[in-house]
């Protein structure tokens, strides 16, 4: 550990206020995917109101978790391991300040225009123009902020953190500029500037990469921080670093072509995109033997540390769908797969196992850090947040797979005299049992997700005297 | 080459230069190229140019999220022409701002669905009650939209947009003569009835070939 | 694709995947200095680096992506205007895919062509791909059972609008029919009244019960004269006419619903009702196959 007399004043508002932000978000943003998986199961829900319907919520539900929850938690992380691992304080706190405060109101505006069915229809992208250009002001500040502190480290080197989050916010920068380019018609209504195949080719440039730096380098950014401090571990190899590093973030902007597989993107464009997609998997992976071999030489803190658990599982479930994503990437795989549950299956064995995981543990190795509290309120309830999480997840993956397995190869079912076994209601009637199964599996990830926010909100508060070693939980036991 | 790294490592801002060299070659690679390539921009033959009242449609379409639901590519594959029609192509879509592909097929495709033999009292009452016509169906009713009329206020703004910065070709006649319809016979058109005229609009490119 | 930029596609693909074996190539080593510290040496918040060699499993991974990325980028599409060695194309997979299925379902359906839709219904694998064409293209409006739905005729029973002879289903299903009952209030008084009445009468038509009602009877007194004009559709004995394709309205079956307002509404507003054609949509001989089940449905109840 550092020498205490080294240690500079670091500037924890901005921190604190964004992981509080992060909390709050993931509630309210699982709680709208709880409500949307319901209506996919009971219709009626839907309310016949306008603004409750699933084709607005939908949006709302993404922008919520990735954007607001994940968004929150990357901001918020990042410009605490940036002062960490700096050994500096941050730059333009005033700045950091608006960073917050722009930050939310883009999401706040969000969640009022999204439901009023402002939207620009681009995946990941619905946000209305003016909005848009709010969150480049923000993401720009956001960008000075960051890496004028690394300018002004006081270790010789940038710790490898701080590449993963430079990249994400270089990246997202580009991508969200490049996408978002649009003609108004009004305040609250553009029409993209690219058009058909074009349009749809930015679109999963952006959209990928959304996947890749916002929730792939950003979270790996995350984990080579918290990892190694919540196990006390050194970081396996730097060596390793290095090479996935950069061939992650060269090889990701290529992938976008495989959500365009046998549309009209033309087909050179199409195995280019599948090729490094194929190439990924490899790069991908270096992260999470990264993260899992630091973790070698601590495997028994596993027993009596649920944090740990949190990263670790984290961990598996970031190899498992980065090994899936190319696989799904295959164009024959792809062929079955896509336009169906699968997709959604993968992209939350992502978003919940890696993406929230990895977020909920490196949340609770920070809050009694940022509070100047000793440990959370209670580890046993981090312990029972865990087992939700990983239930709901794994409840909620294996019911898409059955059921966008079953919708591939009922959609392509054909017999010897050519016509279609199965018609589209058949097929949809087919769905229900898992759309229940998924729906359960998320309240039960949402519940987790509430036992969280109690368990901050009292470690906030300060209401249990805690003893022992800093947020080492395991001392507990 | 630890070595040579450790230059990268102690420099911020060559770090940055580095990452944006390093990102920037996919969408230079697959996206640059495409705007001018033939197959991606030049329309076809049989395309002609939405009506205002399919235009408006298609805005309440975007609006109402149909795209989250329902694709609009049919892919080359048999299972799919033989289920929804035509697969589709790219000369289709260069006046489609934006595209409206969708990737998920919670509902049936809609590329082709102006082809399929469904009568326009389908699509009302399907939109009203989805469950009155296909009981086995989770999609949402939208019996608002048979309630609102039409929000022409910035439609002649659209269509000049759309034919000055996109290249798409009415000529002046031609947005005179719709917002005279705008106007006239489609003044208390209802978003319904908009609706279903980009509906049924969806594929005409493709009618001879189906 | 011009040479230009097939050559630009070419480049960057070429330069990336290099890019990442040059990559892996300088890591490949430690130096004998590096190997014999077991840490960088840096520290970040405490937090220090191992100096491990690249895992051996994974290199062969990255190396065999990378390999199969060249196989694949000259066997398929992708290098700018190079088409790859099998020439293959998402099209031309498509083609081969139709053609396969046309070659074994083609004599099927030339078989079907040669069976009267009349005897054909009575082949049960007829009825299999009849009921396939059935479920894909008729059920969204006449129902999975097709037994329809308000405004849409069940086809399951012995009630035809334009006949149920297989010549006329075929016709149906391949021209389409359009069905126009005009708005009838002033034709029969225009008042309320005598809608009212007019309807009670139909109703009545095929339940004589009705008129046990006083009231009723003389509703259908006063509105037994009017019917004349309707008669001009529906026949004198308003059991319908299939050439027009009004319905028979004595047999209790009710397209537009069997309610009292439901058929105040059909008087006093008219009905429109459209059957798309088929023909363009569905080859001849699918059409064939098609009238065949359509006609067996209600050919299974006589039995």
């Amino acid at each position: 550990m550092q020498d205490t007399a080294a240690t500079p004043a670091y500037e924890y508002k901005v921190v604190r206020q964004f992981t509080v932000a992060t909390v709050v978000w993931g509630v309210v943003g699982m709680l709208v995917g709880v409500w949307i998986a319901a209506q996919l199961a009971w219709p009626a829900l839907n309310l016949e109101i306008p603004w409750l319907t699933f084709g607005r919520l939908r949006p709302l539900h993404t922008n919520a978790v990735i954007f607001a929850f994940g968004g929150s938690a990357l901001i918020g992380t990042s410009l605490y391991v940036v002062q960490r691992t700096c050994e500096t304080t941050l730059a333009f706190p005033r700045v950091a300040s608006f960073v917050f405060w722009g930050y939310q109101a883009v999401i706040v505006l969000a969640a009022i225009t999204l439901p009023l069915g402002f939207t620009s229809a681009k995946e990941y992208a619905e946000l209305e123009w003016p909005i848009d250009i709010l969150l480049a002001v923000v993401w720009v500040a956001y960008a000075l902020v960051f890496f004028v502190t690394i300018g002004r480290r006081r270790t010789s080197h940038i710790y490898v953190a701080n590449w993963f989050y430079g990249a994400f916010i270089i990246a997202v920068a580009l991508l969200h500029i490049v996408n978002s380019a649009a003609v108004p018609i009004s305040l609250t209504k553009s029409y993209s500037a690219y058009s058909g195949a074009i349009d749809a080719m930015v679109q999963w440039w952006y959209g990928h990469n959304a996947v890749g730096f916002f929730l792939t380098a950003g979270f790996l950014g995350m984990m080579y921080y918290y990892v190694p401090i919540q196990a006390q571990r050194p970081i396996y190899s730097y060596r390793l670093s290095i090479v996935h590093f950069w061939a992650l973030i060269a090889v990701y902007m290529w992938a976008g072509p495989h959500h365009l597989h046998y549309s009209s993107l033309p087909d050179w464009a199409q195995s280019v995109g599948m090729v490094f997609s194929l190439v990924l998997l490899a790069p991908s992976w270096g992260g999470m033997i990264n993260g899992i071999m630091t973790l070698s030489g601590a495997w028994h803190k596993l027993r009596t540390d649920p944090i740990i658990r949190f990263l670790i599982v984290a961990l598996s479930f970031y190899g498992m769908s980065t090994f899936e994503g190319p696989l799904m990437s295959i164009k024959t795989v792809n062929a079955l797969s896509h336009n169906t549950d699968w997709t959604i299956g993968h992209v939350h064995s992502g978003a919940l196992g890696w993406v929230a995981m990895i977020t909920m543990g490196s949340v609770y190795v920070m809050v009694p850090r940022l509070f100047n509290r000793q440990r959370m309120y209670s580890v046993r309830w981090i312990n029972t947040h865990f087992w939700l999480s990983t239930i709901g997840t794994v409840l909620y993956i294996a019911a898409m797979w059955v059921s966008g397995i079953m919708q591939g190869l009922m959609w392509r079912a054909v017999n010897d005299d050519g016509t279609l076994t199965y018609n589209f209601v058949q097929e949809l009637s087919e769905r229900q049992p898992f759309y229940i199964v998924r729906l359960i599996g998320g309240v039960i990830f949402l519940a987790g997700m509430i036992l969280m926010a109690v368990n901050v909100w009292k470690t906030i508060r300060g209401t249990r005297s805690d003893e022992g070693e800093l947020n080492l939980v395991g001392a507990e036991a | 080459m630890a070595n040579y790294h450790s230059v990268i490592e102690k420099n911020v801002s060559l770090m940055i230069v580095l990452t944006l060299v390093a990102v920037s070659f996919g969408g230079l690679a697959e996206i640059v190229p495409l705007f001018w390539q033939k197959a991606t921009t030049e329309p076809m033959a049989t395309l002609r140019p939405y009506t205002a009242l399919e235009m408006a449609g298609r805005d309440v379409y975007i609006r109402e999220g149909c795209h989250v639901c329902h694709t609009q590519m049919v892919r080359p594959l048999r299972a799919e022409t033989e289920r929804f029609g035509p697969y589709s192509v790219a000369g289709e879509d260069v006046w489609e701002h934006p595209f409206l592909w969708g990737s998920k097929r919670t509902g049936p495709d809609l590329d082709r669905v102006g082809l399929r033999p469904i009568t326009e009292q389908w699509h009302r009452e399907h939109l009203r009650d989805p469950r009155q016509v296909v009981p086995e169906s989770n999609m949402p009713a939208y019996p608002w939209l048979a309630e609102n009329t039409v929000d022409w206020s910035h439609m002649e703004r659209t269509l000049k947009v759309f034919k000055n910065q996109f290249g798409v070709p009415y000529t002046d006649e031609d947005i005179a003569e719709q917002m005279q319809k705008v106007n006239g016979e489609w003044a208390d058109a209802t978003e319904e009835d908009a609706v279903v005229a980009y509906l049924l609009s969806l594929g005409q490119a493709r009618r001879e070939e189906r | 694709m011009s040479q230009f930029w097939s050559v630009y596609i070419i480049a960057i693909v070429v330069l990336n995947l290099a890019g990442c074996a040059i990559l892996l190539l300088v890591n490949l080593k430690m130096s004998p200095e590096e190997a014999k510290n077991e840490t960088t040496g840096h520290s970040f918040d405490g937090i220090q680096e191992r100096n491990q060699p690249l895992p051996r499993w994974w290199l062969f991974l990255f190396v065999g992506t990378l390999i199969f990325s060249v196989i694949y980028l000259v066997l398929y599409p992708g290098l700018g205007r190079f088409g790859g060695l099998l020439n293959w194309s998402s099209v031309t997979q498509w083609e081969e895919e139709v053609a396969l299925v046309e070659k074994k379902a083609g004599p099927l359906f030339e078989q079907f062509s040669k069976v009267p839709v009349e005897e054909l219904y009575q082949y049960p694998e007829a009825r299999d791909v009849g009921g396939r064409l059935f479920a894909n293209n008729c059920a969204i409006c006449h129902g999975s059972d097709a037994r329809g739905a308000k405004g849409y005729p069940n086809l399951a029973d012995h009630d035809w609008l334009y006949g149920g002879s297989a010549d006329a289903i075929l016709t149906s299903i391949t021209q389409g029919r359009n069905g126009m009952m005009p708005p009838m209030a002033a034709a029969i008084g225009g008042t309320d009244e005598a809608v009212r009445d007019m309807a009670l009468y139909v109703q009545s038509l095929s339940r004589p019960d009705m008129t046990k009602d006083a009231q009723v009877a003389a509703a259908v007194a006063r509105a037994k004269p009017k019917f004349a004009v309707c008669a001009a559709c529906h026949g004198q004995d308003a059991t319908g006419n299939q050439a027009l394709g009004a319905p028979n309205l004595t047999d209790g079956i009710w397209l537009h619903g069997a309610r009292l307002e439901d058929i105040e509404t059909t008087i006093r507003e008219g009905r429109n009702s459209h059957m798309p054609k088929h023909e363009g949509v569905l080859s001849k001989q699918r059409l064939h196959v098609l009238a065949a089940y359509v006609y067996g449905l209600s050919q299974d109840q006589q039995e």
